[in-house]
């Protein structure tokens, strides 16, 4: 999956470039947002099916991913925050603020401008696109080893949206059960966790 | 998110009270190509985003740094993890 989805991105972001430079408007969430509700709906589709098959306790079962993915993310993408501030120079507060965005670039990165400036709300927005699109990447390729609750932690709070219906598709209805519910926890975290982190007095 | 709620509620709903083999093949079909059709927009809002693509050159590789650096140890912390409580059940079990 992994070569048809480098060639869909490169494509798009080309196509996208062309339309730019020819001074053409497109409003890409017109389009996006429908098929990403259809990509939802078929995924809780398959989720409902695998839960008429198996039963509630299947779900039970995913449990033990989401609980393994909410920790691995959480102390994975702060060690990440810090080891980044190191490499990078940047103060540990603003390093662990750009990466305590999860994933979640359109809400981190205005948090980030309003409560330090344009260049790190930024570099949250970049950073931010960058994992999803590494998530899109890696979650074929970890899937294959078998490492289904660390596809759910790449995608960070993306997971229960835009890189849920790769997992679902990679890793199956009941790790798309986990990763709806570790997105859906991160999505509620991250409005609180980037201006703790910011705050922090590192 | 709100959006998001409903379709995958709705779903869940749809799933659990109608199976039938047309249906996952349908929502197999979905799975299998319409998720393409979803990078290859995101792909197309990157590059129609002159922002973005302007500041790639200037805070890329930091941003490349920090994604790359999240996604990796963010997989192995949830791989340790995971091990960590299958080794945990399996002793107590």
């Amino acid at each position: 999956m992994i070569l048809p989805v480098i060639l869909c991105l490169l494509a798009g972001v080309l196509f996208g470039a062309l339309l730019r430079t020819g001074g053409l408007i497109f409003d890409t969430d017109a389009v996006t947002m429908p098929v990403l509700w259809v990509l939802v709906l078929a995924a809780g589709i398959d989720m409902g099916n695998m839960i008429r098959k198996n039963g509630w306790r299947s779900l039970l079962e995913s449990a033990r991913e989401a609980v393994s993915a909410l920790l691995g993310t959480f102390t994975g993408t702060l060690l990440a925050g810090g080891l980044a501030g190191l490499l990078l120079r940047m103060t540990m507060n603003r390093a662990l603020a750009v990466s305590g965005g999860f994933g979640w670039y359109t809400l981190s990165s205005v948090m980030l401008s309003q409560m330090d400036s344009p260049e790190l709300g930024a570099l949250a927005f970049l950073s931010n696109v960058f994992r999803e699109v590494l998530a899109f990447l890696l979650i074929p390729l970890l899937a294959k080893k078998g490492w289904k609750a660390s596809c759910i932690s790449v995608a960070g709070a993306t997971s229960m949206d835009t890189t849920l219906p790769v997992v679902s598709r990679c890793c199956g209805s009941e790790t798309a059960a986990a990763s709806f519910v570790h997105g859906l926890l991160f999505t509620f975290l991250v409005p609180v966790l980037v201006p703790v982190l910011y705050s922090l007095p590192v | 998110m709100v959006a998001i709620l409903i379709c995958v509620t709705l779903g869940a709903v749809i799933g659990l009270l109608y199976q039938s083999p047309w249906l996952q093949r349908l929502v197999s079909l979905i799975q299998k190509y319409i998720v393409y059709l979803l990078i290859f927009f995101m792909g197309v809002g990157i590059g129609l985003d002159e922002q973005l693509i302007s500041n790639v050159g200037r805070i890329g590789i930091g941003a490349a740094v920090f994604a790359v650096l999240c996604g990796v140890l963010s997989a192995f912390c949830t791989l340790a993890f995971d091990r960590a409580i299958r080794r945990g059940r399996g002793k107590r079990s």
